[in-house]
């Protein structure tokens, strides 16, 4: 057996397999050994292993492969690749599944191994296998623990859109009419970009869905240098939009912000004309709500006031970016900068840190993701969201949590709907935003953390439903 | 060093009473016991003090000690209200047993009481 070592070193696959039949044979002979003890004279007893082994199902294969991948783990396997060279099936399925897992927060790795009675000691990695030892690689219980140990969610596990807002309230009468005629024809809203537009948008219930693929061309010089010519290579983006009659919001359902920025142009052709910016402008909000951020505002409304009418109950803030600084340092400065801040943990609104920098600092808080509950009793469930204030436009995400996708498009819906409603009317509720800014500003004077979370504390369910409404007549921000 | 039984194990540990099974005074603790140093010796690749022990190969080879050796079998059919099932059953049983015996060889080492 080799000598121990700090450092992993690499064993060729069949070396390895080599040690494990010495271990089986080891174990034989312990066996032998072990009935020896019982039984004193071994003559004296019938061959037991070999009446075993005729009622007993062969189990040799399975502890051989939990013996390999014991040792693999304490050292670095290097293994026949297949035809074409590719990664053996087997590894590469068991891999994936360590992968997944060690996507998963450490503290949150270590507290789902401890609720499986699995060693929750050591790094990411070697938890990880034993989780997926537990669970025997099986892929679906391993994408369930992932689904449900999401603290942040992602468009790719999720319901995601991105909220523009627009000049103009939405005419879909104008907008169908001119889709129409748009239909299968590209436009060019930059150099070397097109936008073409979809099949035939759809129509239902006063909501108009619509597409188009954004074709982004690079071009470069080639051929020989007595005889150059011009090179291109075409990327094309899938953007799909959701518009509702009479609303001032423009739902981008698939496309990334740069696409749907790039697709300007085309959209206006539609009568659709991006805002370029989110309206949070300084308003009269009273008291110490007035010396927030209007960002921060508006994001706290969200959580405090419009969460709860949304059906999402005890929020836990997990992740919270604040923007430090408005420039978008598009262009590389030798000056040293910190841009924005990005906390992670538990109930981070009930930390002394990140109320300082709310209610001291006035800064901005653009980013938050939570777990939530929608649902009580035996219905209860949890899922992360993520809300999102970029320069010119608003993200909601919501994670799958631990049920089918059904279950959280419906809480989806609802935060776009609030969310939305905020960007176009304000805060809905000044007094209770007026409540938590003071619980930010006492507990920012605090030496030390809660011992527990309390700042959502009267999550305004009691509070009239008619405030949160969606369209209410609210405060506005907007200058 | 505490060692907790995995908890998809421990029905098995219970309703197979594993625990006392490994008590009994004809119970061949020294083989296994050694058998679990042993494998703590050679499946440690690594000589860091961070590193937790590979447990679960050490359980593996007395997994496999324990179907060879006979007795647990034997011991399942006489209990008579568990049956050996099929190869994955089987599996989970010698591995309950197997994760009993190296909890029991922890408890003797914190107590002097081994080797």
């Amino acid at each position: 057996m080799s000598e121990r070592s700090a450092e992993q070193e690499v064993v060729p696959i069949e070396d390895l397999v080599a040690e494990v039949d010495d271990l089986l044979r080891l174990a034989d002979e312990r066996a032998h050994e072990a009935r020896r003890a019982r039984y004193g004279d071994p003559t004296d007893q019938p061959d037991i292993s070999y009446r075993a082994a005729e009622t007993t199902p062969d189990i040799t294969g399975p502890l051989r492969d939990r013996l390999l991948a014991s040792l693999s783990a304490e050292v670095i396997p290097a293994m026949q690749a297949e035809p074409g060279g590719q990664i053996a099936e087997w590894e590469l399925d068991r891999e994936v599944a360590k992968k997944a897992l060690v996507g998963i927060k450490i503290s949150t790795l270590r507290r789902v191994a401890a609720e499986m009675r699995v060693d929750k000691r050591g790094r990411a990695d070697q938890i990880a296998e034993r989780l997926a030892r537990a669970f025997r690689y099986d892929a679906e219980q391993i994408a369930r623990v992932v689904l449900e140990n999401e603290e942040e969610p992602t468009p790719e596990r999720g319901h995601g859109e991105r909220i523009f807002p627009l000049t103009e309230p939405v005419d879909l009468a104008t907008c169908v009419e001119r889709l129409t005629v748009l239909k299968g024809r590209f436009v060019r809203v930059a150099v070397a970009r097109w936008f073409v537009f979809g099949a035939k948008p759809v129509v239902a219930e006063g909501t108009l869905r619509f597409a188009g693929t954004l074709h982004t061309y690079a071009a470069w010089v080639t051929g020989d240098p007595e005889h150059p010519t011009l090179g291109s290579a075409p990327t094309e983006q899938l953007v799909e939009f959701e518009l509702t009659e009479g609303s001032r919001a423009l739902r981008v359902l698939r496309g990334s912000a740069p696409a749907v920025r790039a697709a300007a142009r085309a959209l206006a052709a539609v009568g659709i004309r991006l805002l370029g910016r989110l309206p949070t402008g300084r308003g009269a909000l009273p008291g110490r709500a007035a010396t927030l951020d209007p960002r921060t505002a508006l994001m706290l409304d969200l959580l405090y006031s419009r969460l709860p009418h949304a059906g999402a109950r005890k929020p836990n803030l997990t992740v919270a970016r604040f923007r430090l600084s408005d420039e978008d340092g598009a262009d590389e400065d030798e000056r040293p900068s910190l841009r924005a801040v990005r906390f992670e943990g538990q109930h981070l609104l009930d930390s002394v840190t990140a109320c300082r920098l709310i209610a001291r600092e006035a800064r901005a808080l653009v980013d938050a993701s939570l777990l939530v509950s929608v649902g009580e009793g035996d219905g209860e469930a949890r899922f992360p969201i993520r809300l999102g204030f970029e320069r010119d436009h608003t993200v909601v995400l919501t994670g799958f949590g631990r049920l089918r996708s059904e279950a959280s498009a419906g809480l989806h819906a609802a935060l776009v709907e609030q969310v939305e409603d905020a960007v176009e009317s304000g805060v809905a509720d000044p007094a209770r935003l007026e409540t938590l800014a003071e619980r930010i500003e006492r507990r920012a004077a605090e030496q030390s953390d809660a011992e527990q979370a309390d700042m959502f504390d009267d999550e305004g369910e009691n509070d009239a439903d008619d405030l949160l409404a969606p369209g209410h007549e609210a405060q506005s921000l907007e200058d | 060093m505490r060692i907790r039984i995995p908890g998809h194990l421990t029905e098995k540990v219970a309703a197979l009473a594993l625990k006392g099974w490994v008590k009994k005074k004809d119970f061949p603790r020294d083989v296994y016991f050694r058998t679990v140093d042993d494998g703590l010796a050679i499946l440690s690749r690594r000589d860091d003090p961070d590193d937790p022990p590979p447990l679960e190969g050490v359980v593996a080879m007395l997994a496999y000690m324990l179907d060879r050796e006979g007795e647990l079998n034997e011991y399942v059919v006489a209990e008579g209200t568990h049956s050996i099932g099929d190869a994955k059953n089987w599996e989970d049983i010698c591995s309950a047993a197997g994760w009993v015996i190296v909890q029991a060889h922890a408890l003797a080492v914190s107590k002097g009481e081994w080797p």
